[in-house]
């Protein structure tokens, strides 16, 4: 019905009443009603438009516990095609008189985008309408912030109206020219998180999102990690306290890291360093290695946990020991992990009695290593995607428990 | 229809439609002297020989004459009014945002605008009657919808790529047009509730300041409408009906609205504002709601106030520094017509070469479209496909073109303009496919594939 009014250059999608249904019921994952229904309808045009894209070009859209996470609190989604960042910003308006783009696509960095796409849906849920695009800087340079609703606001006739113009450049512009400069979210010191997690991961918050200044907020969601604290609390879902965070480390393979996790420059002495890059793999593997160091406190001292990521070929699997439910053949899905401890700062050798155990979810033991005044603990294993693993770092009585999904 | 000649009229006078037709040229005085004082009398009440728009570039012959001789084009005058109402705008003259909401001060410069767009309105107007008619809305409405839009065609226009006044304003006013009929549509079938979750941020303020709200209770309206929105949400993937706890129909709701509104409005607003019971702010949420189906339904009264040139007093007299910096003085003008006018013979060359290079089923496609005005409905009873098809063949048709004009930049080969800019492209391709055909249309010579000889050139 409500696609009379459309022009064969106008573009439009018809939503599939099965998508429909799918992205429904997957809404209801959601804990308060806004959150559902603004799941509902990102999943709608998330699911709708993006088929639309990979018909032209590779594309992907945003990983789904970042969908989950990011639909609970504010609107918008994103798909990334080759390298650009497009935002989709679903509107239910029946008047298409603005783009409203909720400050944190546009201020928080891990968030921002290159392109932001004004999504209509006509009031009958049928169809997609896309009105037009602008950028990043378009946004910030020519938009209105409204600081109450924490909102950017953008009228309609300054979009670009044509997509055709933006699967024709899209490739030729530079973040330089797509993004405003964003300023590096506020430092949050761990019992600030804490407090912060505390108050707005009570699902009776019905507005979280305009609860506490902007930078405490930003800074909040900045970091994936906190964002899935939050996330979780709100869902009401209850984490032992040593397991609180996990590090997901299908997503270091897309090139995202939590802040604790840096390069190993950044953590490692050049002789830690050159220990830890020793390993026994050929240089094609050693390529397409991920490695990541994290500093671990152990009350007498600090450590340095190495985490060395390899895909591994199809040849090479089947020949080591794998983590878990023991498939003998692996798959191509899956990976070697090295994981290192070394000293931090000045000292050649571990604090004390130093071990690392490699637990199953369930607290099973299944590979330890422990060394007494010793330069480095090695322990190396494969393992599939999607399976996970505990590890815990002592020193004398101090234990430190840190969670992992591949 | 007697179309307007001399730019005096052009700029001056307002159409008066009777039925579908237009009746009779109106003169609004001040315009008039308006124009007077910015051009010699000669100039202004000259037939204007030249209308770039309308002509192709190759059939128009080259000028010989000494500049001051030239006579000034519709084109160079509307850019001229255009910088004009640019720096109106820039030097402070805001609409006042008072308590009492009066309609803003409009320049003179949007006035002389307005009128010279009417042309374009009734064209515009005409043309989306044949594709998108609606049994509630006649020609003269829609005449009437977008002539009074000039302010949001003149906000976004950015002449520097060539493209027209007329151009633009035809395809912001197309948008308005179909935008328009796609609300009326839906308030149709949404009920009041429905209808206050679906306004734009945009639309609330509007509706508000509409009913005379004062910018300090606008906020406490808005704000309630954020609550509303928070806890009032659909049970259904695509019902209208609302579920369980956010249902409007059960008193429950409203006392959850009350309290969330209540505990954040200190947060929220910035001046202090008295606690609202549920009943209160139940009340003014049904208000707006009746607000918003009022202001896509104007009365007729308030169709005749925004005609433009009948205000009375609402206008800013700028005569005085009319005569300051008179068009004849601005020899940059001139060249800039001339630059204009060699870009658009480019432009010409490249896209009649790129059409006749493309295949026949997609020229047939375009000119279906443009020539003859065909909906997207039409395209595919006609064509024997679906609208998906069609729509998908028809952008491809043109991304084609676009390519071509992306191509041929004149500046450092490989460079493009700013991505806010691109579009004035796509402008470009836009106005020289209407014209194209429209040229077409006009001297009937054979097209490249007549598939259906029955096709009669209408206007």
């Amino acid at each position: 019905m409500f696609s009379t009014y459309f022009d064969a250059t106008d573009w439009t999608y018809a939503i599939d009443p099965q998508l429909s249904q799918a992205a429904w019921q997957h809404s209801r994952r959601q804990v308060t009603t806004w959150a559902q229904w603004n799941a509902y309808l990102n999943q709608l045009c998330l699911s709708t438009f993006l088929p639309q894209v990979q018909e032209r070009t590779g594309a992907q859209a945003m990983d789904p516990a970042w969908a989950d996470r990011t639909w609970a609190v504010a609107n918008g989604s994103v798909i990334t095609v080759n390298g650009v960042r497009l935002v989709l910003i679903p509107s239910e308006a029946l008047d298409q008189s603005e783009l409203e783009v909720p400050q944190e696509w546009i201020d928080i960095p891990s968030w921002a985008g290159d392109y932001y796409l004004a999504v209509y849906l006509t009031a009958d849920l049928q169809t997609l309408h896309i009105a037009g695009y602008a950028t990043h800087q378009q946004i910030k340079q020519q938009g209105c912030l409204d600081l109450n609703q924490r909102t950017y606001h953008l009228d309609l006739e300054a979009l670009t109206p044509d997509l055709s113009l933006l699967w024709l450049t899209h490739t030729r512009y530079g973040q330089d020219q797509t993004r405003a400069p964003i300023a590096p979210p506020a430092q949050l010191l761990p019992p600030q998180v804490q407090a912060l997690t505390q108050r707005l991961g009570d699902p009776s918050e019905l507005l979280p999102r305009l609860e506490v200044p902007f930078a405490s907020w930003a800074a909040l969601l900045d970091n994936p990690t906190w964002h899935e604290q939050l996330y979780q609390q709100r869902q009401g879902q209850q984490q032992s306290a040593a397991t609180q965070l996990v590090n997901r480390l299908s997503r270091w393979m897309q090139g995202q890291f939590d802040q604790a996790w840096q390069p190993l420059d950044a953590v490692l002495q050049p002789q830690q360093l050159a220990i830890s890059t020793r390993s026994g793999l050929d240089p094609v593997s050693l390529a397409a290695s991920i490695q990541r160091a994290k500093v671990i406190d152990l009350g007498q001292g600090q450590v340095a946990l190495v985490v060395n990521l390899t895909p591994m070929s199809a040849q090479e699997v089947g020949s080591e020991e794998g983590v878990g439910s023991g498939q003998g053949v692996g798959s191509e899905q899956e990976v070697r992990i090295e994981l290192q401890v070394h000293p931090t700062g000045s000292a050649i050798h571990l604090p004390g009695e130093t071990g690392l155990r490699l637990l199953s979810l369930a607290g099973v033991e299944l590979a330890q290593a422990q060394a007494q005044v010793t330069e480095t603990i090695r322990l190396q294993f494969r393992a599939q995607y999607g399976e996970a693993f505990q590890l815990e770092i002592s020193c004398n009585d101090q234990v430190v428990l840190e969670a992992f999904e591949v | 229809m007697r179309p307007r000649l001399s730019l005096l009229e052009l700029f001056s006078t307002f159409a008066l439609l009777e039925g579908d037709r237009i009746q009779q040229w109106v003169a609004d005085p001040r315009l008039r002297r308006s124009v007077q004082a910015n051009l010699p009398s000669d100039k202004a009440q000259a037939p204007d020989r030249q209308t770039p728009d309308r002509q192709s570039p190759d059939r128009q012959s080259p000028d010989r004459q000494a500049p001051e001789d030239e006579p000034v084009s519709e084109a160079a005058f509307s850019l001229f009014w255009y910088k004009r109402w640019q720096d109106a705008c820039s030097s402070g003259d805001k609409p006042q945002q008072d308590s009492q909401s009066r309609p803003p001060q409009r320049p003179l410069a949007e006035l002389h605008l307005a009128a010279y767009l009417q042309e374009s309105c009734y064209w515009t107007a005409r043309k989306t009657l044949q594709r998108f008619s609606n049994l509630s809305y006649g020609l003269a409405d829609y005449f009437q919808l977008i002539s009074a839009e000039t302010e949001r065609v003149l906000k976004y226009f950015n002449p520097s790529f060539g493209n027209s006044l007329k151009g633009y304003a035809s395809v912001v006013h197309t948008s308005l047009l179909k935008d328009y009929l796609r609300q009326v549509r839906a308030i149709d079938v949404c009920s009041d509730w429905s209808l206050l979750r679906k306004v734009s941020h945009k639309r609330l303020h509007e509706v508000l300041s509409h009913a005379g709200i004062a910018v300090s209770e606008a906020e406490q309206y808005h704000f309630a409408w954020v609550c509303f929105k928070t806890i009032c949400l659909p049970g259904q993937p695509t019902d209208q009906t609302f579920e369980g706890k956010g249902d409007p129909e059960q008193p429950e709701t409203w006392s959850a609205i009350a309290q969330l509104y209540n505990t954040k409005r200190g947060q929220q607003l910035s001046a202090a504002s008295p606690p609202l019971t549920p009943e209160q702010i139940q009340q003014r949420l049904a208000k707006v709601s009746r607000w918003i189906r009022q202001y896509l339904y104007p009365t007729v009264d308030s169709l005749n106030k925004t005609r433009p040139g009948q205000e009375k007093g609402e206008i800013q007299d700028d005569l005085a520094d009319g005569g300051a910096e008179s068009l004849l003085d601005q020899a940059i003008d001139r060249e800039a017509d001339a630059d204009r006018r060699q870009q658009q013979g480019q432009l010409h060359q490249t896209l009649v070469q790129a059409l006749t290079q493309m295949d026949p089923a997609a020229q047939d496609l375009l000119r279906l479209s443009y020539q003859e005005n065909l909906s997207q409905q039409a395209l595919a009873a006609r064509l024997q496909m679906n609208q998906s098809t069609v729509s998908r063949r028809l952008k491809k048709a043109e991304e084609n073109l676009l390519t071509k004009l992306l191509d041929q930049r004149p500046d450092s080969a490989h460079k493009l303009p700013e991505p806010s800019e691109l579009k004035q492209i796509s402008l470009l391709l836009r106005e020289w496919l209407e014209n194209h055909y429209a040229d077409c249309r006009d001297s009937p010579a054979p097209s490249s594939s007549t598939s259906d000889p029955s096709v009669s050139a209408r206007r």
